[in-house]
């Protein structure tokens, strides 16, 4: 045989044997479970990793299944609280194939066997939601929020059934998030739109009240103290007046007659005006001159 | 070539065309199927356009021939038609070049869609039907291919050459669908994505091909330039598709096309003897290169032995392991800190201001007694702390974090007011957060380690916070208002206190100033009175006297100087009059 038929030959049988190894082994891994079935006939689980042979196809087939676990967000779906309140209660289901054979049998693929449990857990959920009160979903007092309660009512609802039907283990069902449906979260929102204007008013109030308050001290301050000083200046204007008089009163004493007759003077000035008609004896003091007579002389 | 074998072989490229579009149908869902229809049509139409032309051409030729006209005639018509047939093959290759370019992207386009859609769940009887087409369409375009060679043997032309290796590609592609059917059905593996990727590929080759032979062209002598290629034509087609060496038809394909003898070089030589040989000894090595296996920096590899996950995961640098399927290494990013974010969908990279919206799919938690609202940004950090844990646990950690930390925030929130949340208590949330979802993750196992949990952004939804915020601004209203009242006791009490320290200065003032007027006027009196005491009656009459000049003067008066007092009549309105009857004189 010449060389080139002897590589031909060896290139032949390599390839032979690979394609005979790859159809008549295969593998399990740790996080897997493997169901060998025979013309569609289950005939061996393998839950422990290793290698295994088998009839190649179409003899034997492997179905191989994920064992770890899965979570998905069941469908929101409404739900009634025991006083009568309605709630979005998303959960989400931990779950992993416990019975891999069943699990062939019943739903056979993953995306199948998450809308059983979908219905499962969403009717085991509203079961459950229908006994608590919604105080008990959402509550500032920590030991009136039931949470946990409802979550373990779901699994032990739901668990029985999924194993016996569907040979899968819930591992957790899981409240995410409770809300309102829309017009609820609206009512709500306005609620608290309502809660903060109360308090915008209630600031503005008192701002108003306590700006007042400053004027009107203001203002009673001012007054007291102009009228204080009026007080006073009337007080400093009569005492000067007291004084003029007093200082009066003593020069004036000295010579009372003296004084009468220098008032009576000043006040013939002051009476006599130019609207003053006056008729006076020719005989007075100055007017006796008229007369050419040198008088009797200036009595008085 | 006569017409109707041109017009038979127009029909069968059309009817391979539209069939192979329905089985494309079958197997790979919409996309694909107007894919391959599209690219189909394209070449049976170009085909056959061609065959038509060339087929008129030469049965025109023909024709005149048989006529037996003058020879100069003759062969002026005969040049001319050549011309023409010459002309056209050039002028519809581009065209073709183009079309093929553009179908293959727009099939690429749809196959990596398609590629990226969920497998459908197809029902057995459309696989069947499926695989049953593809078999049927692989065998006609192979007949079709051994047609195209026979008539080419026949008419003597390089011509078909193309189109026979254009069927049997085609065959092998019908060929590759049917195996890919029968696979999904009969063992559950689904290759559909596989054979549509790898066909995309070949067009892309395909197509560059032609652009590379195209574009060599204009290189060669015009004489060679002028007798085009035929149609289809192909050197990677030829590669795969002879019997004969690949090499040797390289070499030939080569000449043909560059017009360099690379038969002649050593290399070329070499590379013919050894061809096979290099083949088996790459596949070998590839096979045992997957022994080793290069763990990178911040990654633990944790080797998998028949299938079982063994501990302890070895760190990063090169390891050995036993080749693949019996053994591999599998790499898991442990340094790595990633992150997940509650409380919304997507972030839009907007400034986070509470009146606007800032993340897309914002959710909203209800606190309080289920009478408050909150927006809450959470973002989490975590790393895989247990490598092995975190294979064997769950398929998604990424997302199972996401749905328990969910829980835990409704867990630590909802037995919180609002306005505590959103104040003192956020350290409180975040620490209670961070322990009780490092608490969840352990209970399963999933061997990540919790690193942050942060409160990025609280606050009260969209709707409500302008009223939020109105309380903020009444709040700065209050005090504005307080401010104001200030100012004005700020202003008023100094006018005041400035307007009584005016009056008090006054008061003072005047009351001094009639003090001393008293005390000037009494020294005056004084002074007078002692002046007087020395002659009284002279002091006194003058001043009476001045009294009298001051009372008197400028004055109305009336002197009655006579003993015998005249009448007089006072009239205040008019003037005095003073009687004639006696004595006296008026003086005004």
């Amino acid at each position: 045989m010449s060389r080139t038929m002897w590589i031909r030959s060896a290139a032949v049988l390599a390839v032979a044997v690979v394609l005979i190894l790859a159809m008549t082994t295969f593998q399990v891994r740790q996080n897997e479970n493997v169901i060998l079935t025979r013309f569609g006939k289950p005939v061996r689980v393998l839950v422990e990793p290793g290698l295994h042979g088998k009839w190649p196809w179409p003899i034997e087939s492997v179905n191989r299944f994920d064992a770890r676990l899965d979570f998905f967000e069941a469908r929101l779906a409404e739900a009634l609280t025991k006083d009568k309140r309605n709630v979005i209660v998303p959960v989400f289901v931990a779950w992993r194939i416990a019975d891999p054979l069943r699990f062939l049998e019943s739903v056979g693929s993953v995306p199948n066997a998450r809308a059983k449990i979908d219905s499962l857990v969403t009717s085991a959920k509203n079961t459950a939601l229908a006994a608590f009160d919604y105080g008990q979903l959402v509550s500032t007092n920590r030991d009136n929020v039931k949470l946990g309660e409802i979550e373990q009512q779901i699994v032990a609802l739901v668990a029985p059934q999924a194993r016996d039907s569907f040979g899968v283990a819930i591992a957790q069902v899981g409240i995410k998030r409770v809300a309102l449906p829309e017009a609820n979260t609206e009512s709500v929102l306005k609620r608290m739109q309502a809660e903060r204007s109360q308090f915008a008013a209630k600031y503005r109030a008192e701002g108003r009240q306590a700006a007042d308050e400053i004027r009107a001290r203001t203002d009673a301050e001012r007054t007291v103290m102009l009228a204080k000083a009026q007080k006073f200046a009337e007080e400093t204007r009569g005492k000067s007046e007291a004084d003029a008089a007093r200082i009066y009163a003593e020069a004036h004493a000295e010579d009372p007659e003296f004084y009468r007759f220098l008032r009576e003077l000043e006040a013939l000035r002051k009476v006599v005006d130019a609207n003053t008609t006056l008729v006076l004896d020719g005989d007075a003091a100055p007017f006796r001159h008229l007369r050419g007579a040198d008088g009797k002389g200036d009595d008085e | 070539m006569t017409s109707a074998e041109a017009r038979q072989l127009r029909n069968a490229s059309t009817a391979v065309a539209v069939v192979f579009a329905l089985i494309v149908l079958a197997a790979l869902g919409w996309p694909a199927v107007l894919a391959f229809a599209v690219w189909g049509l394209i070449v049976a139409a170009i085909h056959a356009l061609y065959f038509q032309i060339q087929a008129d051409d030469l049965r025109s030729l023909e024709a005149r021939r048989r006529s037996g006209s003058s020879a100069w005639r003759e062969e002026g018509d005969e040049s001319e038609a050549m011309e023409r047939y010459m002309a056209l093959p050039r002028f519809r290759s581009f065209w073709q070049l183009l079309l093929l370019g553009g179908a293959a992207v727009l099939m690429g386009w749809l196959l990596w869609r398609a590629w990226r859609m969920p497998v459908a769940e197809a029902s057995t009887a459309s696989l069947q039907l499926g695989i049953v087409l593809s078999i049927a369409v692989a065998v006609l375009l192979s007949l079709l291919g051994r047609y195209a060679v026979v008539l080419g043997a026949k008419l003597e032309t390089a011509d078909l050459n193309g189109v026979a290796q254009l069927a049997r590609f085609s065959f092998w592609v019908g060929g590759a669908l049917a195996a890919s059917l029968g696979i999904l059905l009969y063992a559950q593996r689904d290759l559909r994505v596989v054979t549509g990727r790898t066909l995309v590929l070949i067009t892309a080759a395909l197509v560059l091909d032609a652009l590379v032979r195209a574009m060599l062209r204009s290189y060669r002598p015009a004489t060679a330039r002028k007798a085009s290629g035929p149609v289809g034509d192909s050197l990677l087609l030829a590669l795969f598709l002879r019997r004969s060496n690949p090499w040797d038809e390289v070499s030939t394909r080569m000449e043909g096309a560059l017009g360099v003898k690379l038969g002649d070089t050593w290399a070329f030589r070499f590379l013919r003897r050894a061809f096979a040989p290099l083949v088996l000894a790459s596949l070998l090595l590839a096979w045992l290169a997957t022994a080793a296996t290069v763990v990178p920096v911040g990654h633990a590899g944790v080797r998998v032995e028949r299938g079982r996950f063994v501990s302890p995961p070895v760190g990063p640098g090169w390891h050995w392991s036993a080749p693949w399927p019996f053994a591999s290494i599998e790499l898991v990013p442990t340094k790595r800190v990633d992150e997940i974010l509650l409380g919304f969908e997507r972030d839009t990279g907007q400034p986070i201001l509470w009146a606007e919206r800032h993340y897309e799919g914002e959710k909203n938690i209800l606190v309080g007694d289920g009478d408050e609202l909150l927006t809450i940004a959470v973002p989490v950090h975590y790393r895989i702390h247990d490598p092995l844990a975190y294979l064997m646990t769950t398929s998604d950690a990424r997302a199972t974090l996401q749905h328990l930390a969910y829980r835990e925030l409704l867990r630590v929130t909802s037995a919180r007011d609002s306005f505590a949340i959103m104040t003192d208590q956020r350290a409180d949330v975040s620490a209670t957060l961070r322990t009780g979802l490092q608490r969840a993750v352990d209970a399963h196992g999933l061997g990540l380690e919790i690193v942050w949990v942060g409160l990025r952004d609280i606050h009260p939804p969209v709707a409500v916070t302008p009223s939020f915020q109105d309380v903020i601004s009444a709040e700065e209203e209050r005090q504005t208002m307080i401010e104001l009242a200030r100012a004005y006791a700020a202003r008023a009490l100094p006018e005041a206190k400035q307007e009584a320290g005016r009056m008090r200065a006054t008061a003072e003032a005047a009351g001094e100033e009639r003090t001393l007027a008293a005390s000037g006027e009494a020294l005056r009196f004084r002074q007078l009175a002692g002046a007087q005491k020395a002659q009284p009656d002279v002091f006194r009459s003058r001043l009476r006297l001045e009294a009298l000049e001051a009372a008197l003067a400028g004055r109305r008066k009336i002197v009655v100087a006579t003993d015998k007092p005249p009448r007089i009549t006072m009239d205040a309105r008019r003037k005095t009059e003073v009687g004639s009857d006696g004595e006296g004189e008026g003086d005004e």
